[in-house]
């Protein structure tokens, strides 16, 4: 076994493909009291938490943490006063006290011994490092994705939360949500056959490296620009980038494959139970006139859009053992957002964020449910995280996991950018006689800044 | 709600970059060109960003003709990290050589940091030499120790331990703070397991144990020294984790049992459970022994199996969890009993162990397990049967099936609802009537809509011709509000043969019959053929009552669904003739912008001689604009034609914009 691939946790799903007779089921929830005595946790058995970073989707995780008994939210670190103030009012509202503690200064924060795992929701640009800062500090984390913005970032991240023995568990909350698992389950089964092709539904790749108009510098207590910006390159400062608007910047974000691929490659890793490695060659298609579509690439009854002389928005990848990977943005089923499908010699199952499962045939139609209501919520996931802080076991979206579908991302997006193929060596975690591609693999940090 | 604003800002994500601004991949300069544009004047914003597009491809395509320009800058306040970035990946040995012969020039702290990062990005093993001529500061020092520990080397590694066994080189290490510490620690772990895994398991562990034995280190990097210090040495760590099971340290406990359930070996898990028990061990805390047996079972390891049955049993409660969450890993049908008798319980205080072995016995396979449970279901009291009721839902027991439909009208409503829900989940085709007829002699409401919703996850799980065929057959013999949730159900069984006969009773008499039929069609799952004929039809007719859903339903495919571009635009042609509604005309234009190509754009382009609809055509041209890459011809006259002829001020703006965008 290889030292990279020890530190994946076992993954309990592998046992399914023993299963192939049997109907499948899924629970559809995680007991909140498999964390304990619900209702009479004493304080001192309380998961002690803080947060970095937290706006719109940190704001929706913490409130799944608040609801939690296991858990005592005790402080909030943010560059934004506005936001420390709000998520202090949030605690303290929800506690009956005033005894949440504000940070500006995430080492603060983390200097406090009582505190034992944090929730960090910053920006894309501030995931790997302050996850890598907190491990370092010696907390648990659950972090947002996508967790990374190069291949570097994403392995440090991941060898830094294994040095340190810290449960990790990536924001990818499908692989708690009832379709995705019974359609991992139903891959996982043989059901499908072999699998020869997974799905992931992204977004358009492009990113760009314009500014925006620069405003004056608020003061540093009202939003601290430079903590803002942390690692990445300095731009002039525009408050829009503080409300949202940084994604789409090359500095910021990895562009669309890295948004949603985040959650929809990392389904195929699952679905094609390949956690511990990732694609060996990209290659980004050409969906004009010059560079035929391949005809698998079209779903049953329909066929790609042809956008003439413009590069396309789908780059395809492929494992050592020969399954496909094709992330792109069209041809779906339309069965909702983060779509993934599984297709096998036997047949395929797709399902996305409406909660509603397609297969390809009626004969596969008994192995699927109907859920009644979409679902993305991460309730499932915070508490599979939370029971693992107590237990010491590695949850579902680990930091090796989620590092190495991240990678897969990243892989194809320096394809797409490349607009050529490109080959990987998931061992060295190089490129093989690509020497552009191996100078995208990380990018320099601002000073002082180092993973 | 706000979650749903973050989805959305990210669906926006990609409109959002493309309104007029470049593509961060298309930098198509020269290198010589790059060169030149690292030459700025000043050091104002427009020199950084000048600066910074250079930099940023040199970063990948530079070779050492741009080293100079970019080594000029390294010891700039505002062009420093911009320099690095273009030098820290480019293969030249002169960038080394650039590097260090900044470190004897930069003065301030924050650069000279940067620097030494860059120099530790690249592995370059002269920073050892390096090291005792840097200045001191710790911020320097702390930053010069993680680029050694990342060459990860046995030099590097002996480099470190002289840190770590003496001090800094020049001064006592008293003043460290706790920080500093921390990050000479983590110097070592990244050494050690780089160390690792070029095979140098030794010197690794030379590290982690001297990390591990420094008491002046804080207390988690010694934890963490120590479980690193198990993997590293493999089997060899077993008598590690032994060791510390009594570790006073609870910490260092549970770091030594997370390390255990990594370590390689079969009889790792036996072990330890020896090691548990063993009379030197005897003192074990029960939330120790607990966590041995987790551990054990997180391994998959079966060894521990008779243990965590008897676990289940036990009276204190911190072992029956573990035991019941250990038995979702290595539980088999010798388990089930002892689990079943625990999920059955009932009072508060075994409501926590009741829900865990409902949650472990899901996962637990075999049709032992299966028999067991519906054995549970079959003589069970009332809150057994809800019990295993909902084990039967989640591990969809088939054969449960004759017991269930018996309890649907159990006089407790708690069963009642529980087994509705099981059977959506387990019936076949054929017991699709049981439910039906429940459906049909149901009166309260709430029953209804739990049969109604069973229906629907029944039927959506059969092979569709067939359940059409059956559904159609309970159609032609129902009545009322029964036939309108009949079409409901049809739409969720899909398939032609369904949409054929919902289009066929969107002909009828029956205006309640006709409403829900095209109501139905109009949110048809799929973009087949025959859904597509059965709204067309619709749509055509202007005497039938709702030819405006026909309209809005068969645009719908258009807008919402995968299909080719001719295909699309033929559809939105036809829309466009048939309605006479502005409102509905006015969807082709919806179609154009949620579809961004350029044959979509070229239909546009016919209506910006239409005095009617020039405005929508010109939005919607826009739309497709700010969407796609580059700028072909067709945009750009079609972008001109906008800035010439609209009236819409904010579309005239975005036109100009994508024509100004190189």
């Amino acid at each position: 076994m290889s030292e990279k691939k020890q530190r994946i946790a076992r993954r309990e799903f592998l046992k399914c493909a023993a299963v192939t007779g049997a109907a499948l089921g899924v629970p559809q929830f995680i007991p909140g009291k498999l964390l304990g005595k619900d209702g009479a946790t004493a304080p001192s058995e309380k998961i002690v938490m803080g947060a970095i970073g937290i706006g719109a989707r940190g704001g929706h995780d913490l409130s799944v943490f608040l609801r939690e008994k296991a858990v005592q939210f005790v402080a909030i670190c943010d560059i934004r006063r506005e936001r420390r103030e709000a998520v202090k009012n949030m605690a303290d509202q929800k506690y009956g006290n005033k005894d949440c503690a504000m940070y500006r200064d995430m080492f603060e924060i983390l200097q406090r011994p009582d505190i034992d795992a944090m929730l960090i929701a910053t920006g894309d640009r501030w995931h790997a490092l302050a996850s890598i800062i907190t491990a370092k500090a010696g907390k648990d984390i659950y972090c947002e994705k996508p967790l990374s913005l190069t291949i570097e970032d994403s392995r440090a991240l991941a060898d830094t939360v294994n040095r340190y023995g810290r449960i990790y568990q990536a924001g990818t909350q499908r692989r708690n949500i009832g379709n995705f698992l019974l359609a991992a389950k139903i891959a996982h089964s043989g059901k499908l056959g072999k699998i020869t092709r997974v799905h992931a539904n992204t977004l358009h790749p492009a990113t760009t490296n314009d500014w925006l108009p620069e405003e004056p510098l608020p003061n540093a207590n009202e939003i601290d620009w430079d903590r803002w910006l942390g690692p990445c390159p300095w731009r002039p400062y525009n408050i829009n980038y503080t409300r949202g608007a940084w994604r789409g910047y090359f500095d910021f974000h990895g562009g669309g494959i890295l948004e949603w691929g985040t959650h929809t490659v990392d389904l195929c890793q699952w679905g094609n139970q390949s956690d511990d490695t990732v694609p060996i060659k990209y290659w980004p298609v050409h969906e004009s006139g010059k560079s035929e579509i391949p005809s698998w690439l079209r779903p049953p009854g329909a066929t790609m859009q042809d956008e003439e002389g413009v590069r396309g928005t789908t780059v395809c990848a492929q494992y050592a053992n020969g399954v496909e990977l094709v992330m792109r943005d069209k041809g779906w089923l339309g069965l909702g957002t983060c779509s993934a499908r599984y297709e096998g010699e036997e047949g395929w199952v797709e399902t996305g964020d409406s909660g509603r499962m397609a297969v390809s045939s009626d004969a596969l139609r008994s192995e699927i449910k109907v859920f009644h209501e979409a679902g993305t919520s991460p309730d499932n996931h915070i508490r599979e995280f939370l029971e693992c802080v107590k237990t010491r076991r590695n949850p579902a979206s680990s930091a090796s996991v989620a590092a190495n579908a991240h990678i897969a991302c990243h892989c194809a997006y320096i394809a797409w950018q490349l607009n050529r193929v490109v080959e990987f060596d998931p061992k060295t975690e190089r490129f093989i006689n690509d020497d552009d591609a191996n100078r995208m693999i990380s990018r320099a940090k601002r000073e002082p800044w180092r993973l | 709600m706000k979650y749903r604003i973050f989805l959305l800002s990210a669906l926006l994500m990609t409109a959002a970059l493309n309104w007029g601004q470049s593509i961060a991949q298309e930098d198509k300069r020269s290198e010589a060109e790059l060169i030149a544009a690292l030459n700025v004047p000043d050091d104002s914003d427009a020199s950084v960003r000048q600066f910074s597009l250079a930099a940023k491809q040199l970063a990948v395509t530079g070779t050492e003709a741009a080293i100079p320009a970019l080594a000029a800058k390294l010891d700039s306040e505002r062009f420093s990290h911009f320099a690095r970035y273009g030098l820290e990946t480019n293969p030249s040995p002169k960038v080394d050589e650039v590097l260090f012969d900044a470190l004897k020039i930069i003065k301030d702290t924050k650069r000279l940091v940067g620097v030494i990062n860059t120099i530790g990005e690249r592995k370059n093993p002269q920073l050892i030499e390096e090291l005792p001529r840097l200045n001191m500061q710790t911020a320097v020092f702390t930053a010069s120790l993680a680029a050694i520990g990342n060459l990860g080397t046995p030099e590097a590694a002996n480099a470190l331990l002289d840190v770590i066994t003496k001090g800094l080189p020049d001064q006592s290490a008293d003043h460290l703070s706790q920080t500093d510490r921390a990050a000479i620690g983590d110097a070592a772990f990244r050494c050690a397991e780089l160390l690792f895994r070029s095979g140098n398991a030794e010197k690794a562990v030379e590290l982690y144990d001297a990390v591990a034995a420094t008491e002046s280190m804080p207390g988690y990097v010694r934890e963490a020294a120590i479980y690193d210090g198990i993997l590293a040495r493999k089997a060899d760590g077993l008598a590690v984790v032994v060791k510390n099971l009594t570790n006073e340290n609870w910490n260092v406990f549970t770091t030594a049992l997370k390390a255990a359930r990594e370590l390689p070996g079969e009889n790792v898990g036996a072990a330890l459970l020896d090691a548990a028990k063993a009379e030197e061990n005897g003192n074990l805390s029960s939330e120790r022994k607990a966590i041995v047996l987790e551990a054990v079972a997180n391994r998959y390891d079966k060894a521990v199996l008779p243990e965590l049955i008897a676990g289940v049993k036990s009276d204190n409660q911190t072992i029956r969890l573990a035991s019941i969450r250990g038995l979702k890993y290595v539980g088999d049908a010798s388990a089930v009993d002892a689990l079943l008798a625990v999920a059955v319980q009932t009072g508060e205080e075994n409501v926590a162990a009741s829900q865990a072995a409902s949650y472990t016995l899901v996962w637990i396979p075999g049709e032992t397990v299966d028999a067991k449970i519906v054995d549970v279901l079959k003589n069970g009291n009332d809150a057994a049967r809800i019990v295993a009721t909902k084990l039967v839902e989640e591990r969809r027991i088939k054969s449960a099936f004759p017991v269930l439909s018996a309890a649907v009208v159990d006089k407790n409503k708690d069963v009642r609802k529980v087994s509705l829900e099981a059977i959506a989940e387990t019936a076949g085709l054929e017991e699709i009537p049981v439910l039906y007829e429940l459906l049909a002699k149901a009166s309260a409401d709430e029953d209804i809509a739990d049969l109604q919703r069973a229906l629907k996850s029944a039927a959506g799980r059969q092979s569709r011709e067939p359940a059409a065929e059956f559904v159609i057959s309970l159609y032609q013999k129902a009545e009322g509000n029964a036939k309108l949730f009949l079409l409901e159900l049809l739409a969720t069984v899909g398939g032609d043969k369904a949409v054929d006969f919902v289009s066929s009773q969107a002909w009828i008499s029956d205006r309640d019959t006709v409403d829900k039929a095209s109501a139905v069609l109009g949110n048809w799952a799929d973009a087949s053929q025959h859904a597509q004929e059965a709204l067309l039809k619709i749509a055509k007719e202007p005497k039938h009552p709702f030819q405006r859903r026909g309209i809005r339903g068969y645009i719908r495919f258009a807008r919402q669904f995968n299909m080719n571009e001719d295909e699309r635009i033929n559809i939105s042609k036809t829309v466009f003739d048939i309605a006479s509604n502005r409102e509905d005309k006015a969807l082709v234009f919806d179609v154009i912008s949620r579809n961004p190509t350029e044959k979509m754009l070229a239909y546009s382009l016919t209506f910006f001689d239409n005095d009617d609809f020039k405005e929508d055509a010109f939005k919607a041209a826009v739309a497709v604009g700010n969407k796609v890459q580059g700028k072909p011809a067709i945009l750009n006259d079609a972008m001109k034609k906008v800035v010439e002829a609209t009236k819409n001020a904010e579309a005239k703006e975005q036109a100009q914009r994508i024509l100004d965008r190189k």
